[in-house]
């Protein structure tokens, strides 16, 4: 789900090779490069930013904690890391990434072009990864780079396709993202249940999720029923039952997220929506068409109106982004794939009571697998 | 000034420059330092695509994009419609079609800060035809409102907040990480909805940067920029703390950034150019023998602090090429941070209110040289 970054990420993002190992990237990129022709590329320039740099980080690790960054991806030999800003300030920047050569990044053609000069062996072959976030500044500085500034192949969908089945390591880092979910979930449940204002029980959870090693913990919540959602802004006094709350806590540079309610009272649009989530669950298998999914919702939560924050969706891929491809949406073509982790969401709204509540899933050969739930 | 009288000042000159509609646009994606226009004129801070939607002479409206942001921007924007949309271009071209109004007499601002195809595909809905309007929002926008300044001066009281609880937890084998990730959680329990937060440590550091997994230790000099953002006003306050004792070395350099700080301050006032305050405090630290560390490589940018805001930094750097002439009501950071080959990086700065007749540092306590102990 859309939330609110920060401007300067701080948190634990540097590289841990007991986590990642270097051998992990090099398999990805390897398999990333197993998918484009020779013929079409012999570099990436990645592109990444304190908000979107899922590819960069899926290829190097690397996260650009302020603003943006780039980096050139060779087929054969070590990436090279773009940073913007001098050279003093790289000694932070080198803890980040599992490949250690950085330079500096002052126009993004010329870095290119200087890239291209110190390996006369490879072809000015170029794919970018990621771009579509680049400003048109920066973006038409680096088509500078090519001939007749025409833009090279965008290769993201390629790579997409690799990070949506998740590898072993990947899965173990999710995993742990989720027990940490479900411990800020929890303090969340015990800080409503003990009367905190809603912005404090938000806050305690974050805490919660920081203290277990959580990179980033984005939290919504909502202030009038449930029926939509709101970033902190300031500390507010009012306790408020029902409590909808979104949680995303990101673990090891994955994503896992959560949509909870929190009510002392009996809630029986909670009480149809999570029955809705179950049967969503349970119809989560390799092959499952997207709009029967959401189809599937829609009529079991009837007649019930369907939740004005989930838009007819019942969720989306979810990885080193929060929303990977494919939206679940009811108009859409997708199927479920085996080997992909899900976040599924259910909700409906009878008018004044609202309740959304997700799951995290992975798909496997014969059904979902639930790594964590608000059911 | 207040933002009605911003805003009305901004319309005002859309008349002037010949335009009947601006559009401010901006995408969720905030990494400060640039205009955010459609924050600029309507208050809302978005977490996703917003666009401001000015008439000169008619209604003004927020079209913002997920359409559940709607009921939060409508309370940040009390003064325009608004309007919640699933897919925001083609709702605009329904918005600008029903205006029927010329794409020469349309201004747009923020394009520079959206994704290059969001940012193509507005320029084509108007035919590649409509005018930049940046500056129009700018020059309006680089003086704080009261509201602003009532702004930057609590965020100011949590930055110092904040430094008070660095002292506390500061602490070798600490690790930055650790030290940031708490203080930014304290800072936003305190109201700070968002913190650009720097911070890291060593023995002898170039440069102030995000923190790290480093571990904090004994005699590291600790940096540290604290710079929390409340109700969309950002402020920051530099400080340098020793972990442990400060040797007379390091407290004899530190004063001299400190000196220089008091010689920009006393500097800084309206109808100064921005470039004055520079000298004045590269006057202070050149004449202790520091010039050539106050310029590339060992300073990045030949600048002693910079704007402060969120959706607008003017009045941009103070930096000794910054003609722009200070104003009431403007708010800067000034920070003689730099290298000094004895310590390392030291970092003292305060963010400056301009007043009527001079400046006024709206942190309570200034920077000294902190200790752990």
């Amino acid at each position: 789900m859309l939330n609110m970054h920060s401007l300067l990420l701080v948190g634990p993002y540097d590289w841990d090779e007991t986590v990642m190992p270097r051998e992990e990237f090099d398999a990805r990129i390897r398999a990333f490069w197993s998918r484009i022709p020779e013929s079409v590329g012999s570099f990436a320039v990645v592109y990444g930013d304190s908000r979107h740099h899922a590819e960069l980080t899926y290829l190097t690790n690397f996260v650009p904690k302020v603003r943006s960054a780039m980096a050139i991806v060779p087929r054969e030999g070590e990436p090279v890391i773009l940073l913007q800003g001098s050279r003093n300030s790289f000694s932070y920047a080198e803890r980040l990434g599992c490949y250690k050569s950085l330079d500096l990044m002052t126009d993004p053609a010329r870095a290119v072009d200087k890239w291209v000069a110190d390996h006369p062996g490879v072809a000015k072959r170029a794919v970018l990864l990621g771009t579509a976030a680049m400003r048109p500044q920066p973006y038409q500085q680096l088509l500078a780079a090519f001939p007749d500034n025409a833009a090279p192949l965008e290769a993201s969908h390629a790579l997409a396709a690799l990070m949506r089945i998740k590898r072993p390591r990947e899965l173990v880092a999710i995993r742990r993202g989720c027990e940490i979910l479900s411990a800020a979930a929890g303090v969340l449940a015990e800080s409503q249940r003990s009367g905190a204002s809603v912005t404090s029980a938000v806050l305690e959870a974050e805490r919660a999720a920081h203290a277990m090693g959580a990179q980033d913990v984005r939290s919504l919540f909502s202030l009038d029923g449930g029926a939509t959602l709101r970033p902190f802004s300031t500390p507010l006094d009012r306790k408020v039952d029902p409590l909808q709350v979104s949680l995303a806590v990101l673990n090891a540079g994955y994503w896992v997220e959560g949509l909870i309610v929190e009510s002392a009272k009996p809630h029986p649009v909670r009480d149809r929506v999570s029955e809705a989530l179950r049967g969503l669950i349970a119809q989560a298998k390799p092959g499952a068409r997207v709009r029967d999914l959401a189809a599937g919702v829609a009529s079991a939560v009837k007649p019930l109106l369907p939740h004005p924050v989930a838009g007819g969706a019942v969720g989306n891929g979810i990885g080193m982004a929060i929303e990977e491809a494919p939206r679940l949406s009811a108009d859409s073509e997708e199927i479920l794939e085996a080997g992909a982790v899900y976040t599924l969401c259910a909700g409906a709204s009878d008018g004044k009571l609202h309740a959304l509540l997700s799951a995290m899933v992975r798909v496997g050969d014969s059904g979902a697998e639930v790594l964590w739930s608000a059911d | 000034m207040n933002f009605q009288q911003r805003f009305d000042a901004i319309r005002a000159d859309m008349g002037r420059e010949g335009l009947d509609l601006l559009l401010g646009f901006h995408d969720g994606t905030h990494f400060g330092g640039s205009l955010n226009a459609m924050m600029m004129l309507s208050g809302f801070r978005s977490m996703g695509n917003a666009v401001a939607i000015v008439e000169r002479d008619g209604e003004s409206s927020l079209m913002v994009s997920p359409d559940w942001e709607a009921g939060r921007a409508a309370e940040c924007a009390p003064h325009m419609s608004v309007r919640g949309v699933v897919d925001q271009l083609p709702a605009l071209k329904e918005e600008i079609g029903r205006r029927g109004i010329s794409p020469d007499r349309v201004g747009v601002a923020g394009l520079s800060a959206l994704p290059w195809e969001q940012a193509k595909s507005i320029n084509a809905l108007f035919g590649n035809r409509a005018r930049a309007a940046d500056q129009l929002i700018v020059r309006h926008s680089k003086a704080k409102t009261d509201e602003e300044v009532g702004h930057a001066r609590e965020a100011t009281v949590i930055a110092e907040k904040g430094y008070a609880r660095m002292l506390e937890l500061a602490r070798p084998g600490v690790r930055e990480d650790d030290l940031a990730v708490e203080l930014r959680w304290y800072m936003k329990s305190l109201g700070a909805e968002d913190n650009f937060l720097m911070l890291n440590s060593g023995p002898h550091n170039k440069a102030v940067q995000p923190c790290s997994s480093r571990k904090m230790e004994r005699g590291d000099l600790l940096l540290t920029e604290l710079s929390p953002i409340y109700k969309g006003q950002m402020t920051q306050i530099c400080r340098t703390i020793v972990m442990g004792r400060a040797t007379p070395e390091q407290k004899r350099c530190y004063q001299v950034l400190i000196d220089g700080y008091e010689r920009g301050e006393k500097a800084a006032m309206p109808g100064v150019p921005m470039s004055r305050v520079c000298d004045a405090v590269d006057e202070v630290i050149d004449a202790a023998g520091y010039a050539e560390y106050g310029k590339p490589p060992y300073l990045r940018l030949r600048r002693r602090g910079h704007g402060l805001g969120f959706g607008c930094d003017l009045p941009g750097d103070v930096g000794p090429d910054n003609d722009i002439v200070l104003e009431k009501n403007m708010v800067f950071v000034l920070h003689p941070n730099q290298y000094l080959p004895e310590t390392g990086y030291l970092m003292c700065g305060e963010p400056l209110l301009i007043t009527s007749t001079g400046s006024e540092a709206l942190s309570t306590t200034k920077a000294v040289l902190g200790e752990t102990g």
